[in-house]
């Protein structure tokens, strides 16, 4: 049995889903904030978005799933059975993609590395010239010839392996619709496909199938070849980004489930009670926002690293040592990130405490404590919500622009930032590796794309302004 | 027919599409006179907003015209482009709205709102902007106005911003001004300043009003002629004298039933049951058949036709003649009660001596007080067990924070709040918290006192929790389903969220809600004021027989006077943080002594045309209570005011043993 391991990001990832979960427990039987969502679940651009983002959750989820390997029974002694290296379950499905490495550059799909070397000829001479990869397009006998059609072939067996993996799964939700209304399958089509359906099926459905298309070309060929080619020391770059996903999801989720209880707290504490609490509160956050936050990540990273070199036995293994740095990071984002919601609800709480009805329930003689969770908080609610989500694309790109500066992640992390900030020296480079930043740049941009539309239809469907316009 | 200035046939407003438009608007045809006043009477959700929108063209983007013809002299106002349409708004059709404080720009001066409107409809000014506008203003009576001219919105006072509002309307000299419910955010002395203008205006320029109002007195103080509105339909017209004296249609006559007075105390309010129907459906009958009184079998199947009995006069019901002696006459309530306790000597539940609440004005960095927002100075009153107080008074007078400040919601600055042998003031933690169950609030605006994200159930149960009464689960249930038939509503209710009920609805569970601690003093603080007239008449009428099962004391905070006259036992009329004056309703009502009680009794509009009683008109407005005139608050706008009235503030002279003024024309 491999040896399960849980890193401290994994444990606060999974805390995540156990919260959202009870959050949508609880929704579900509330109208008020079951509502909102149901407008969400109706907006056909909030939908479709939401397909691309469960990708990338599901990404992420594998990703953070890890555990020691068994070593090959040779290697095994009394004491040592499990290999000190840490993977995860989206390695382990990576498998071919994770272990061919290349020597160095290759571009997307080449059958050749990207410089020339020195080659010695079954002759005995030596040329100068691409030597083909190990395992790119290492099936074909002749590049020039076959190259073409292999890849247009494996692309079609993609295609059609998409088509039939879409069809299996649009026929199982029509069917579980058509059961649900009560209707003939060949029915719920038509209603699907004159999108007169409540939930914008159609939407989601041409969504997913884009998705599955593009999953099974690039499966088919990344086995094959290196779709998105290799980087300075040969490892695939598809992997890289992939492997990446899960740090922008952890750097735009974990910060906000950091800050959340100090900017809600702090923020209806001074909303509510005013006075000498309320003076206290605005010092703190109108100093915090004060300071550069990026000299306050700078001075607290750089804080860790010394840790970190200085206890350098306390540390299992590079990954754990990294997600101890990612934490951290999450950390202080959250620390220099609460103040802008703190300041809305304290703004939103000062309104809410002279309503009516939280002076009914101070004439009843109420608790304080009692108000804020009954009368308060769910009325702040959706305020947190909006900037919750709104806040995601901005944490993800935040990371990219640190990793950049270099106090972002750790190096070895797989980041789009890191993958970024590499790619500086090889734009440099002539002739010029663009593969690496653009797959970090597709990637990244798909993500965050996905979550502001997201964002802005859950921002629309809790707005109570707009809300009377529907 | 040249005499005529606009004329609606036929209009269809319907807002939304989908399979259930709103039918807003129902088909209405009316016609306005050059130089008359028309007055638009309905309640809220009737249509009479969108009937002055439809007239100007500036509906909502979900509402939209379907059928009939607007025409303001020759033109029809629904064949004109766009671009042609911009040039009648504000010119030959001017239009007032409710709230002065929106409908201006606050970031920029007045002069210059009013100068616009000015450059755009008025060519012949084009030179002389800045002495137009001086002259709007200076016609719209505000003192001073070259000076006026560069102030911004919020150095203006509200009735000002209304005058300003008023300028801008008439800044193209329009034939026609519509007034969608010019006073209702207004105080009853500003409210008369304002119509008395806009009656002096109309006689000036000789243009047409159409005024749309829910209000009966401000109708009978200014209008020629008379439309009531009824779901999205006119039910009558007829003269404005004529309407008064035999109101034709079943629903007039049910408003003016509903409407409280003196004369109206031992008995129920009329009301009208039910609410306006919804108006996304097509009617089969008469649209008023399942709140009338006189309904007959043809009113459910056939909707009524109108009918004309004379020239300018029509209404729309099945029986036109007879139509009094159907109507229900007012119930009789057992006169016996309300004579006890009118007549049991008074034991004081509440007493209140010398209460002052200072609110510090903090400036600077290190928010010194420079000085004090005496929103409440020195009020004495008392409440006997079971008998109602009404405190009177302008907005700003301080007589919310009275309530507040006794219910311990404020704290006091100084004096002594004392229940039942308690003194409030001194209580604090646990004791008053158990204090708490005694003294309720009901507030004005039923919808933002309660949490929209609470179940009825849970915002009955509130109070029950928080002061350990009702015993478990199960208990509590059945309590507050008793509770809603108490306050008459279905105990299916408990289980629905607050929006899902009309206003009326919404503040009978709020009743409901304050009664579920058992108190022995309710301090409603304008219950009735965001309600309409019928509505108005179930909640009263609620109140009154709730006083009469459970003895409660009423502390009634309002501004309306004919509710005063209905439900109060006693009235304290408050001015500027202090009370002026004190007494039994028949003793304040029908001699008040105070120069402001007379004032402001005189300036509430009575739903009698043409009644001709002296008018006190008071001039400016209520001074700010952080900087209180010397002497005598009230001498700054008091006719009466002497030299000896800035110095000091009278004293309260005792009149008799419930009666007390305040005032230095008194003390000879």
């Amino acid at each position: 049995m491999p040896e399960l391991v849980v890193l401290w990001t994994d444990a606060l990832i999974f805390l995540l889903i156990a919260l959202v979960l009870l959050f949508g427990h609880l929704a579900a039987s509330r109208e008020h904030l079951r509502a909102p969502w149901r407008s969400v679940a109706r907006s056909r651009m909030g939908m479709g978005a939401l397909v691309i983002l469960s990708a990338y959750v599901l990404i992420g989820v594998m990703d953070s799933v890890h555990y020691k390997p068994l070593l090959p029974e040779a290697e095994r002694t009394a004491e040592v059975t499990h290999s000190n290296e840490v993977l995860s379950l989206l390695d382990y499905l990576l498998t071919p993609l994770r272990e061919r490495q290349e020597k160095t550059y290759s571009a997307p799909l080449a059958t050749h590395l990207y410089s020339k070397e020195s080659i010695e000829q079954a002759d005995g001479q030596t040329v100068r010239d691409y030597p083909r990869l190990k395992y790119g397009g290492a099936h074909l006998q002749d590049p020039q010839q076959e190259w073409a059609s292999d890849v247009v072939w494996t692309a079609i067996i993609g295609v059609q392996e998409a088509l039939l993996a879409w069809l299996l799964v649009v026929g199982i939700i029509t069917a579980w619709l058509a059961r649900r209304a009560g209707c003939t399958f060949f029915q719920q089509c038509r209603q699907i496909l004159c999108s007169r359906t409540d939930i914008p099926w159609r939407v989601i459905f041409i969504v997913l199938g884009a998705l599955l298309l593009v999953a099974f070309v690039a499966g088919n060929l990344g086995i094959k070849y290196h779709l998105l080619g290799t980087d300075k020391v040969g490892e695939d770059v598809l992997y890289q980004t992939l492997k990446s996903v899960r740090t922008g999801l952890v750097i735009g989720t974990l910060t906000t489930l950091i800050m959340l209880p100090a900017a809600i707290l702090m923020g209806i504490m001074a909303g509510y009670f005013r006075g000498w609490v309320d003076d206290v509160i605005q010092y703190i956050y109108t100093t915090l926002s004060s300071i550069p936050g990026v000299l306050l990540i700078a001075a607290a990273i750089l804080m860790l690293h010394v840790y970190m070199n200085n206890h350098a036995d306390e540390f299992n293994s590079l990954v754990e040592r990294a997600d101890l740095r990612l934490l951290f990071l999450c950390i202080i984002l959250g620390i220099t990130s609460w103040t802008g919601l703190c300041r809305l609800l304290r703004g939103e709480t000062l309104k809410l405490r002279e309503l009516d009805y939280v002076q009914a329930a101070q004439a009843f003689g109420v608790g304080h404590f009692t108000i804020i969770m009954r009368h308060i908080l769910p009325n702040v609610l959706h305020i947190v919500m909006i900037s919750v989500v709104l806040d995601f694309s901005g944490l993800v790109l935040a990371e990219a622009v640190l990793s950049y500066v270099s106090i972002g992640v750790d190096p070895t992390m797989n980041s789009w930032g890191n993958m970024i900030n590499s790619a500086r020296l090889e734009m440099a480079r002539e002739p010029i590796v663009w593969w690496s930043l653009a797959a970090a740049l597709i990637f990244m941009f798909t993500l965050v794309l996905a979550a502001n539309l997201f964002s802005d239809a859950v921002r629309d469907a809790f707005d109570p302004r707009l809300r009377g316009g529907r | 027919m040249s005499d005529t200035l606009l004329r609606i046939k036929n209009l269809k407003t319907w807002l939304g599409r989908g399979a259930a438009p709103v039918r807003a608007i129902d088909g209405i045809d009316l016609e306005i006179k050059k130089g008359e006043t028309f007055a638009l009477l309905g309640e809220s959700g009737c249509g009479k907003s969108m009937t002055a929108l439809s007239i100007m063209r500036l509906l909502p983007p979900i509402g939209r015209i379907v059928d009939g013809s607007i025409h303001l002299g020759e033109t029809s106002l629904l064949d004109l482009p766009e671009n042609r349409m911009r040039n009648e708004r504000g010119g030959r059709m001017g239009m007032i709205f409710q709230e002065p404080m929106t409908s201006l720009n606050p970031v920029l001066t007045v002069g210059a709102q009013i100068a616009e409107a000015v450059r755009i409809h008025d060519a012949s000014q084009q030179q002389d902007v800045e002495t137009r506008v001086v002259e709007l203003l200076k016609a719209v009576g505000i003192p001073d106005p070259e000076q006026r001219f560069g102030e911004y919105p919020h150095q203006l006072s509200g009735g000002m911003k209304q005058r300003v509002v008023i300028a801008m309307a008439l800044a193209g000299r329009p034939q026609l001004l519509i007034a969608d419910e010019p006073t209702t955010a207004l105080d009853v002395t500003i409210q008369a300043q304002v119509l008395a203008l806009m009656k002096q205006l109309q006689q000036e320029s000789g243009m047409a009003i159409l005024l749309i109002t829910h209000d009966l007195g401000v109708v009978a103080e200014v209008a020629d002629r008379v439309a009531v509105m009824y779901a999205g339909q006119i039910v009558e017209t007829a003269p404005c004298k004529a309407f008064f004296q035999t109101p034709r249609h079943p629903y007039s006559q049910k408003l003016f039933h509903s409407i409280p007075g003196r004369d109206k105390r031992s008995e129920r309010l009329a009301v009208i049951e039910g609410t306006v129907p919804p108006l996304d459906q097509e009617f089969s009958g008469c649209r008023f058949a399942d709140r009338c009184d006189a309904v007959m079998l043809i009113c459910r199947h056939q909707p009524p036709q109108w009918d004309q009995y004379a020239e300018g006069q029509g209404v729309r019901c099945h029986l036109q003649e007879g139509a009094e002696a159907a109507v229900e006459q007012p119930v009789s309530l057992g006169e016996g009660s309300v004579a006890v306790a009118e007549n049991s000597p008074p034991t004081p539940l509440l007493g209140v001596n010398d209460l002052k609440v200072h609110f510090p004005i903090h400036k600077g960095i290190f928010r010194r007080v420079v000085g004090h927002v005496r929103a409440v100075d020195g009020v004495s009153l008392e409440i006997p067990v079971g008998q109602t107080l009404a405190v009177v008074g302008e907005s700003g007078c301080g007589k919310t924070t009275v309530g507040k400040a006794i219910l311990q919601l404020i704290k006091p600055t100084a004096g002594q709040v004392r229940f039942d042998g308690d003194e409030l003031t001194r209580l604090r933690g646990e004791a008053l918290r158990r204090r708490r169950a005694d003294l309720q609030i009901i507030f004005q605006d039923p919808m933002a006192s309660m949490n929209p994200r609470m179940l009825v159930r849970n915002i009955i149960e509130e109070g029950m929790l928080a002061q350990g009464v009702g015993g478990h689960a199960a208990e509590r249930q059945i309590r507050v389903a008793q509770l809603l038939g108490q306050v008459g509503l279905p105990a299916s209710a408990a289980d629905r969220y607050p929006h899902e009920f009309s206003g009326g609805q919404r503040q009978r569970i709020c009743v409901a809600r304050a009664l579920a601690v058992e108190p022995r003093l309710i301090i409603c603080d304008e219950p009735t004021s965001a309600l309409d007239v019928s509505v108005q008449a179930q909640i009263l009428n609620l109140l009154q027989a709730l006083q009469q099962q459970l003895g409660l004391s009423y502390l009634f905070i309002t501004h309306d006077i004919a509710v005063v006259a209905y439900l109060a036992h006693e009235v304290a009329v408050m001015y500027l943080g202090r009370v002026v004056e004190r007494g039994t309703v028949a003793e304040v009502l029908d001699d008040p002594q105070h120069p402001y009680t007379q004032a402001l009794l005189s300036a509430v509009p009575v739903a009698e045309p043409g009644g001709k009683r002296k008018r006190i008109h008071l001039e400016g407005d209520m001074p700010s209570p952080s900087n209180p005139p010397a002497g005598c608050h009230f001498h700054p706008r008091c006719p009466q005011a002497m030299e000896r009235c800035q110095k000091s503030y009278p004293k309260a002279i005792s009149l008799s043993e419930t009666r007390a003024v305040s005032c230095l024309l008194l003390e000879q």
